[in-house]
């Protein structure tokens, strides 16, 4: 393994080792929950019932 | 900033420029603190890769099967379905993990799956949107030049091949000056498209009252029955929406977290694309033709008709750009060592001989281009089904980072050969099953595609096979790693 491999592989894992401590933090900042979800079904609704039945 | 990401800032050579740039070609997971876009950023993005001109074509297609008020109800149901279903797979795990889409694919099709699954997704799509964009740039200079001199249009004849040709050319020359040239026509390009469609909504609306536009009829519905035709419409916008996959993940990855790697599509995706979709299917139903580039030049008299035409021209050009130039990217990432010494400009050029060839050879796709996009949904409608079932069910939401970049011959996701015979299968079973519901070419359909469509029946059984067989087969080391319980 070259110079540059080496370097290479560690800055891949300095960044798996960021990801990996905020899993274990679980300090995910802006993570989707259910509310998110929950909008996204009612929006989908909402719109796909609210413009099949305005067709008429 | 997390508290991990202080301590390695300061700690490694994170500001190391070579590995940010490594990071923003796709080659490295993006961090968190280096990715740019907040909502509003990435909503303005992507409203103005959605605000193209194709979106005038999609609309005018949606014309010949429905009248306005159906075409309407089509277009919101099929592109909120199609655009949810595609950005849950792509753009959450990519605003997640800041991974290139085409590297996190690794994780559903093992490596050569991905490449497999690149050629297939994206360089058909894209080579088709290329020829397709190119040929309404001829017929727009053709209708241009038609309009000035008082002569008839031709919309199949030389001139539209030569221009087309040209199109394609300038495309090429304005993507091999790199992202700068692009991202300048874009800055001017998309706002005044916006302006463009209030214009053009004004000017229709003006000769036509509201309640006369959602009394008129289809151009051409292909059935007589009525119900047929709006769900062969909606399956036109579901293919519209799901058309998006190749691309929005490697945009979302770009954006802060999860929410402004989601959200924002609702807004500029589907709100934009459905906004140019609207006016593409009102200007073709109230002048009666689908094309835009022969209704435009009807709307508002020579002179009207001469801006509307030019700009809409050179904005195929910018469409075009964007994504050859997204796509060019990809494949040099997905690419083989070999792949990647090509010159960029060699390369760019090679993407679009088969355009060129397209547009010389078969210029009557632009009048049947819905069809071709009915195609692509077979196919990306069963990899949102696949990538849903793989990333929120079978990894509930947990991505290997080092299986995904590290050397894949040794990864937990090197699968069979680097092919994942599992999420091929269900490709091919997604695929299946849409041909099985709803030929795209003949417009013939089974009964239940009146009640499912094909696109939604081709998700959902590509989804379930690739989860039932992940469960039974994908056991042991370099199956994928997946979790158990």
């Amino acid at each position: 393994m070259s110079e540059t491999d080496k370097a290479w592989a560690r800055e891949l894992q300095r960044r798996i080792d960021i990801y990996d401590e905020i899993e274990a933090t679980d300090s995910w900042q802006g993570r989707m929950g259910a509310i998110d979800y929950l909008a996204l079904l009612g929006l989908a609704v909402v719109l796909v019932a609210g413009f099949w039945l305005w067709r008429g | 900033m997390t508290n991990a990401e202080t301590t390695y800032t300061d700690t490694a050579a994170s500001g190391s420029l070579e590995y940010v740039e490594a990071a923003e070609r796709g080659d490295l997971p993006l961090l968190p603190k280096e990715r740019l876009w907040g909502f509003w950023e990435f909503t303005y993005a992507n409203s103005a890769l959605a605000i193209a001109t194709w979106a005038f074509l999609i609309g005018g297609a949606v014309g010949l099967f429905v009248g306005p008020k159906e075409g309407i109800a089509a277009i919101v149901i099929g592109n909120i379905i199609g655009v949810i279903l595609t950005a849950l797979p792509t753009c959450v795990p990519a605003g997640k993990y800041g991974v290139e889409q085409f590297t996190l694919l690794r994780s559903q099709f093992g490596v050569n799956g991905s490449r497999l699954v690149y050629f297939l997704a994206v360089v058909f799509l894209t080579m088709g949107w290329i020829a397709v964009l190119g040929m309404m740039f001829g017929r727009s200079i053709d209708g241009l030049t038609a309009l000035v001199s008082g002569s008839e249009a031709s919309p199949l004849g030389p001139k539209v091949m030569v221009a087309a040709i040209g199109a394609i050319l300038l495309t090429w020359f304005v993507v091999a000056k790199g992202p700068t040239s692009i991202k300048f026509f874009n800055m001017v390009i998309s706002p005044a498209l916006v302006l463009l469609m209030g214009w053009m909504m004004y000017l229709i609306l003006s000769k036509n009252s509201f309640s006369d536009l959602m009394a008129m009829k289809a151009l051409a519905p292909p059935f007589e029955d009525n119900t047929l035709n709006f769900i062969i419409a909606i399956e036109v916008n579901l293919a519209a929406g799901f058309s998006w996959w190749p691309y929005i993940g490697n945009l979302g990855r770009l954006t802060k977290n999860e929410r402004t790697a989601f959200w924002p599509n609702i807004v500029g995706i589907f709100g934009a694309a459905a906004l140019g979709e609207v006016v593409g299917l009102l200007g073709s139903v109230a002048l009666g033709n689908s094309d835009p580039t022969i209704w435009m030049a009807q709307v508002g008299g020579i002179t009207v008709g001469v801006i509307a035409l030019g700009f809409v021209a050179f904005a195929n050009v910018t469409s075009m750009a964007n994504i050859l130039y997204t796509s060019v990217v990809g494949l040099r990432q997905i690419g083989t060592t070999a792949m990647r010494r090509i010159r960029w400009e060699a390369l760019l050029f090679l993407f679009c001989v088969v355009p060129l060839i397209l547009v010389v050879f078969y210029p009557t796709m632009y009048d049947g281009f819905f069809i071709f996009l009915v195609w692509t949904s077979a196919l990306n409608s069963a990899l949102a089904g696949i990538g849903i079932a793989d990333y929120f069910f079978l990894r509930r939401q947990k991505l290997d980072l080092k299986a995904l970049h590290g050397d894949q011959s040794s990864s937990p996701y090197r699968f069979a050969g680097g092919f994942n015979p599992i999420g091929v299968a269900a490709l091919v079973v997604g695929f299946v099953v849409y041909i099985a519901v709803f030929n795209p070419q003949t417009l013939e359909s089974a009964p239940i595609f009146k009640y499912l469509t094909a696109s939604l029946p081709s998700c959902f059984a590509a989804g379930l096979v690739h989860y039932i067989l992940t469960r039974i087969f994908a056991k042991g080391d370099g199956w994928g790693n997946y979790p158990r319980g």
